[in-house]
């Protein structure tokens, strides 16, 4: 179903190419992963779908001043779109279920930000290809210097023993995480990265997996990467201060845990470079540790 | 005597005490780690449960001592949605103070529904079945409000969200640490009260000859009551259901004396909650908080309760207009208002830059279809609302409150678990039998437990309909999530086609209720009156009971279960006058429209280019109204 939708939406845009020469066209984003693939490639859309989530989890790329929000992501605003009469809009495969009266009067690309085949980081270079086509710009600079980059990151990490690697995320009550299995981005970057990844749980079609913090334990050879998200993290942390079991993790005893700035973590090429620096920059120092 | 309640409490302790040593004392005699993870979160975890199911038993108890109410517990009362209200606007507004302690927040929040609900049940002299009709729709309306702002600020919330969710998992002593001391002191001032407290199910003339403050007796066990529930419920979130179950069973169990009570009840409460979550975590693994279980077996609970009360608790009256006006006039007014609004609907809403734009016909294609489902939706559920007030003979009986939307509703759901994907005509075909079952269900519920135990059944259905939504989200099913949009009431994803068929349907339903007013204005009178005029009652009823049945079933698919308008316009039309039988049909159909309509408007405006779906907000305003009403009753 998917994958017929992304093809449809792939033909949808070679039929209608974008006029060489002509002015840049205004186009409407209505996922998170694509106004990154947009604002990558060096476009800035006219409007946004959920701009303050994509300031708060994404941020790098910087939205600048001036782009409209469109509303939440399940629900942009479809008299502002009528309002705004964008040349295109930019949606998301999932999205299609509850946007049918939208791509019955707009011209829309569905396009397939989640990978079926479980390989996120060349499903965000297709991703990066199909956006560029749309906005009439070329992926394939962008494309050769992030993986130039994760190559680079793999190289400095290279070396170390094989250690597998928790990527996750401490829900406020710190009871219950998020972690990131092989099949999104972050898990994608640890893959490149030639580094093993600790969890090989169940996993949703994104990637992500909730589990309970005890989990932990089971992995008492990991080290651990958590994303500081701010507020929440901080009273998640706080709370954990005072836990035993947490203090008693090998991984905390021996050092093997770091926070890193949040990375969002459906995101597209962008946001892997980011991560695979951050990796790279704080993994062999993690190392020393143990 | 007593021996049953010995049995249950043992069978409650030993069961979730060989479950826990199943699943947790492998980690005993394991490496280090694997021993701080018995100490330190499978421990504290039954630990956890063990004390807040005594002080959720407590809790219940307290309640139906000082309510004389055997229906009262936090769950009922509105305690664990008002406690989230107040830790989601603080975490929204003054994310500094739930550093200071999430506690008194709780229980600013916990106070606050209690006291709402008092108020609201002054009136009727706390009579126990108001109470907990005021109870049950408080809790609905700040639920309503709490899914509002999870809606709008769904990042910063819903890790709040997660950590109210009622589970029990635990990583240190520490909560139990902290929470223990509160839980001890309250229950021990509950025991120093014993004497006064059990005094108070005398008639308030014995209590006072025997020299009581009586008022006073009462606000001590209140307020301990709702120390213990908030306490509960800072740190743990909802957990409804232990504070009934516990007092009931340990009453059932053939406990009579007071203070032997409150000691069952807590001991019965610490047992049912640790059971509930050792079984879930043995089934289910760590995911499923038991809150969520617990509250999903209230409804259940109450019902069986409910059939061992009397009935009671009186009739509601409407307030009508004294003065009777000529129809006529009254139902032009209705239309005009309601073309107004329509005409503000389809061509007013806010621009990108903080304006407002009108909009004769550029808007039409997105609002449109909207507005025709709005309206339509409300114009059936206020007719619903009509037939079943006059089929009852409650004024208080509504498709929202009496469950038939939440019947819908759980047919559709049971439908979409069961993997079905049922058309547009097979879905309104499902709503209408769920909704057609739950009115059934409720006419022979009104015979043995009276008008108000029927609604209390009604609001205990929706409340199993909104935690089985609750307990969706949690699992993320992605076939169940456009039921999920339903189920908070938007009318976004309605195509020009839907929303047509919607307006032939009501088009054609509505003038048969009006054939059906001869029959509608006999019924007041009661069926044996109506039988000896000659009414063909036996062969009129089904038709009456499948007509409320299928406008509830398709108003409910678009704009959700809970929006209180079937139960608003009819009352509406009595308060401005109207009488007879032709003009309130005409008069609630009307307004109906005119109210949803509104709230679709509203729902596109106030958060723009955010929205808040059509019928939440007329839940919001329709639990406003139902408040207001009984405060002013």
């Amino acid at each position: 179903m998917i994958g017929r939708r992304a093809l449809l939406g792939g033909l949808g845009a070679l039929a209608v190419p974008h006029p060489a020469g002509a002015a840049t066209p205004r186009l409407a984003s209505l996922d998170l992963a694509l106004t990154e693939a947009l604002l990558t490639l060096g476009v800035t859309p006219l409007a946004v779908a959920n701009l303050p989530l994509y300031r708060r989890l994404v941020g790098d790329p910087v939205l600048p001043e001036g782009v409209i929000e469109l509303g939440p992501q399940q629900e942009p605003n479809l008299e502002l779109l009528q309002a705004l009469r964008p040349d295109r809009i930019l949606a998301a495969d999932w999205q299609a279920g509850g946007l049918r009266r939208v791509s019955s009067s707009f011209s829309t690309s569905f396009l397939s930000v989640f990978a079926a085949d479980g390989d996120a980081l060349a499903q965000a270079a297709r991703l990066l290809r199909a956006v560029a086509t749309l906005s009439g710009t070329d992926a394939e600079p962008i494309i050769a210097e992030a993986t130039t980059g994760i190559a680079d990151a793999a190289l400095s990490v290279q070396g170390l023993d094989d250690r597998p690697v928790l990527l996750f995320r401490l829900m406020e009550d710190a009871r219950n995480m998020a972690v990131f299995g092989s099949r999104g981005m972050p898990g994608g970057v640890l893959a490149r990265l030639g580094l093993r990844n600790a969890w090989q749980g169940r996993q949703n079609a994104a990637g992500v997996a909730s589990a309970g913090i005890e989990a932990l334990a089971s992995m008492p050879e990991a080290r651990l990467i958590h994303f500081d998200r701010g507020a929440e993290t901080a009273r998640a942390l706080s709370r954990l201060e005072v836990s035993r079991f947490w203090q008693a993790l090998p991984a905390l005893r021996q050092g093997r845990i770091a926070a890193m700035p949040v990375i969002y973590p459906n995101g597209g090429l962008a946001s892997a470079g980011r991560l695979a620096r951050q990796i790279a920059a704080r993994l062999p120092e993690l190392a020393r540790h143990g | 005597m007593a021996s049953r309640f010995f049995v249950l409490l043992f069978v409650s302790l030993v069961g979730a005490g060989a479950l826990f040593a199943r699943g947790a004392l492998p980690l005993l005699g394991g490496d280090e780690l694997k021993e701080i993870l018995f100490f330190h979160a499978a421990l504290p975890r039954l630990c956890m449960a063990l004390l807040a199911g005594a002080a959720l038993g407590l809790a219940g108890l307290l309640f139906q001592q000082v309510l004389r109410n055997p229906l009262a517990e936090p769950g009922t009362l509105g305690i664990f949605a008002g406690a989230r209200l107040a830790l989601g606007l603080a975490t929204l507004g003054a994310p500094g103070l739930l550093e200071w302690g999430q506690g008194s927040i709780a229980l600013a929040g916990a106070g606050g529904a209690v006291g709402l609900v008092l108020l609201l049940a002054a009136r009727r002299g706390f009579a126990p079945l108001p109470v907990i009709l005021a109870g049950l729709a408080l809790g609905l309306a700040l639920e309503a409000l709490n899914k509002a702002l999870l809606l709008l600020h769904y990042e910063a919330l819903s890790d709040l969200a997660l950590s109210q969710a009622g589970g029990l998992g635990q990583i240190s002593f520490l909560p139990v640490f902290s929470i223990a001391p509160w839980i001890a002191a309250l229950a021990a001032a509950a025991f120093l009260l014993r004497r006064p407290l059990a005094l108070l199910t005398l008639e308030d003339d014995g209590a006072r000859s025997l020299g009581l403050p009586l008022p006073a007796v009462r606000l001590a066990g209140l307020a301990i009551a709702t120390g213990l529930a908030a306490t509960v419920a800072a740190t743990l979130g909802g957990i409804a259901g232990i504070g009934l179950a516990a007092p009931a069973l340990a009453r059932a169990g053939g406990l009579r004396r007071f203070p032997a009570l409150m000691a069952g009840s807590a001991l019965l409460g610490a047992g049912l909650l640790a059971l509930t979550d050792q079984a879930l975590l043995a089934l289910a693994g760590p995911g499923l908080p038991a809150g969520t279980l617990t509250t999903l077996l209230t409804a259940p609970l109450l019902l069986w309760l409910l059939r061992r009360m009397k009935g009671g608790g009186g009739r509601a009256s409407i307030p009508a207009s004294r003065a009777t006006h000529p129809a006529g006039p009254l139902l032009l007014g209705l239309a005009l208002a309601l073309t107004a609004v329509l005409a503000l609907a389809l061509t007013l809403g806010p621009t990108a830059t903080g304006g407002w734009s009108f909009e004769l016909t550029d808007m039409l294609e997105w609002r449109g279809p909207r507005v025709l489902a709005a309206l339509s939706a409300g114009a059936m559920l206020a007719v619903a609302g009509l037939v079943i007030q006059r089929l009852t003979g409650n004024p208080m009986a509504s498709p929202e409150l009496l469950g038939l939307s939440a019947g819908a509703g759980l047919a559709l759901l049971l439908a979409g678990l069961l993997g079905l994907a049922p058309g547009r005509g097979a879905m309104i075909a499902l709503a209408a039998a769920g909704a057609l079952a739950v009115l059934a269900l409720m006419l022979r519920l009104q015979r043995r437990a009276g008008p108000t135990g029927m609604l209390l059944a009604g609001l205990a259905l929706t409340g199993l309909l909104g935690a089985a939504g609750g307990l969706l989200l949690l699992t993320g099913d992605p076939r169940l999530l456009p039921l999920l949009g339903w189920l908070a009431g938007s009318t976004y994803a309605v195509t020009a086609a839907e929303a047509w068929t919607a307006f032939a349907l009501a088009a054609i339903l509505l003038p048969l209720s009006g054939l059906a007013v001869r029959w509608l204005s006999i019924l007041p009178l009661g069926v044996p009156t109506g039988t000896a005029l000659g009414l063909p009652w036996t062969r009129l009823r089904p038709l009456l009971l499948g007509l409320a049945a299928l406008l509830t079933g398709a108003a409910t698919l678009l704009v959700g279960p809970l929006s209180f308008v079937g139960l608003m316009a009819p009352h509406l039309c009595r308060m401005i006058g109207l009488r007879g039988t032709a003009a309130p049909l005409a008069g609630a159909a009307l307004s109906g429209a005119l109210v949803m309509t509104l709230a679709d408007w509203l729902g596109r405006s106030l958060a723009f280019p955010w929205q808040l779906p059509a019928g939440l907000v007329a839940t919001l305003l329709g639990s406003a109204y139902l408040l207001g009403w009984m405060l002013r009753r």
